[in-house]
């Protein structure tokens, strides 16, 4: 009996962190194209249902002391490391649900690692939170525009299609791929390949109207490997097959 | 929409100067950091130009000129390597030997062999290195100093054409950004003592 009770109390819980759903093979259209880049097939894959959150951060921590906010190599992240902490164990009481931010792409690559995971790609991430679905296109851009709204814990937030809560309106994640987005001057080619570099990146939107696809182009454009920022965190994958 | 617009590229203005204040402050203090920001405590293992296997914790203790990209390449990449022997050259002019190295973005592709191969076609001289390795050391490298870069589907790459001044201390002291771009600050940095 009181078992049962248990279960039912801790279950839940221990169910949606770290819980991960299957995303099923889809088409990835990506908004800004290179040449000879085309559509390209994404999943099956086992994608994390929520964000990573400060108690899983602080779970990988504690079993990689070397990566304490005080001890941290500083090639690995900027000063803006788990800043929001209190120390280099603790947070704000109520806050281990929340996502974990300020958190550098060196970093949350070494978390996912640990777990056996991988970050997602550009185009995994673009599928599995369903960001090309119009019916979202318009909620997003609201967040965007009012970016420094407070953060939440991440199992209260809606479930996309997949199941995957927390791809929107919560926080901006990172991507392995990031330095993909080139968006100019950082890769002016010589004579002959001036027009693939220099010719502005608007001009290589597929559709312009997509404003929250450009956005994120445009922030992982802006983004370097020990980038930090309040609202930027992650969440990890894995292919099908490999077991967490 | 245009409010939102607006509202949209006012963050990301914020966002970016953040990002550009951060590396301003971080330059300011590397002094005592030189250790901690050393781009070689990167534990990840390549072969050079003879298929020797290298780590690059292997590379401290010597100041080097290093840039990314892949043999294939050719189109920036020549020109990179030009570049790189006209900063030497005026190094050595300076009184200053640095050694060269160059890791290679392509992990699909490159081979010691590729390497060797370019090696002797650039006529690069003895005391540059060569490296290949594996997409995941590629990317972790990249990451550390700063490289942007894309695969294409056609095997080309997309890549930031930099060359990087690595102190001795593993830590990225200077930079020279574009092709052909002027050198002089650059090397005024490298060369003072």
């Amino acid at each position: 009996m009181w078992l049962g009770y248990l279960l039912i109390f801790i279950f839940p819980v221990s169910f949606a962190l770290g819980a991960v759903v299957t995303v099923p093979k889809a088409k990835y259209s990506p908004l800004f194209r290179d040449p000879g880049e085309e559509d390209s097939n994404v999943g099956p894959l086992k994608v994390d249902v929520t964000p990573v959150t400060n108690r899983q951060f602080l779970d990988f921590l504690k079993s990689n002391p070397r990566f304490l906010r005080s001890r941290l190599a500083p090639l690995y992240a900027d000063r803006g490391y788990l800043s929001h902490w209190t120390g280099d164990t603790s947070f704000a009481p109520g806050h281990g649900d929340f996502p974990v931010t300020n958190v550098s792409w060196f970093m949350a690559r070494k978390y996912c690692e640990y777990q056996g995971q991988r970050l997602p790609t550009i185009a995994e991430w673009e599928v599995a939170s369903d960001a090309q679905n119009p019916a979202v296109e318009k909620s997003i851009l609201e967040w965007y525009a009012h970016p420094n709204s407070a953060l939440r814990a991440v199992q209260s937030e809606p479930p996309n299609r997949y199941g995957i809560k927390g791809a929107h309106m919560l926080i901006w994640e990172w991507v392995e791929n990031y330095s993909e987005a080139i968006l100019s001057g950082d890769s002016r080619g010589g004579s002959s390949t001036e027009s693939r570099y220099c010719g502005g990146a608007a001009l290589k939107a597929k559709d312009p109207t997509r404003y929250a696809a450009f956005m994120r182009f445009a922030f992982r454009g802006s983004l370097t490997a020990k980038y930090t920022s309040k609202n930027l965190g992650f969440r990890c994958v894995q292919d099908i097959g490999r077991s967490k | 929409m245009n409010r939102i617009l607006f509202a949209l590229l006012l963050w990301l203005g914020s966002t970016s100067a953040t990002a550009h204040e951060g590396h301003h402050d971080e330059n300011l203090k590397a002094a005592p950091l030189l250790a901690g920001a050393s781009v070689w405590q990167l534990n990840s293992a390549w072969k050079d130009q003879n298929g020797a296997s290298v780590t690059l914790a292997s590379l401290t203790g010597k100041p080097l000129l290093v840039a990314m990209l892949y043999t294939r390449c050719k189109t920036a990449c020549p020109i990179i390597t030009d570049d790189l022997k006209a900063v030497a050259a005026e190094l050595m002019r300076k009184g200053r030997l640095v050694d060269v190295a160059i890791f290679s973005l392509d992990s699909f592709h490159e081979t010691p062999a590729s390497l060797s191969a370019y090696a002797k076609k650039r006529n690069l001289p003895a005391n540059w290195r060569l490296y290949t390795g594996n997409a995941d050391s590629v990317s972790e490298l990249a990451g550390a100093l700063g490289v942007r870069y894309k695969r294409l589907k056609d095997g080309e790459y997309i890549h930031s054409n930099v060359i990087y001044y690595v102190n001795k201390d593993g830590e990225v002291a200077a930079q020279k950004e574009g092709l052909n771009s002027p050198s002089e600050e650059f090397i005024k940095k490298i060369a003072r003592p």
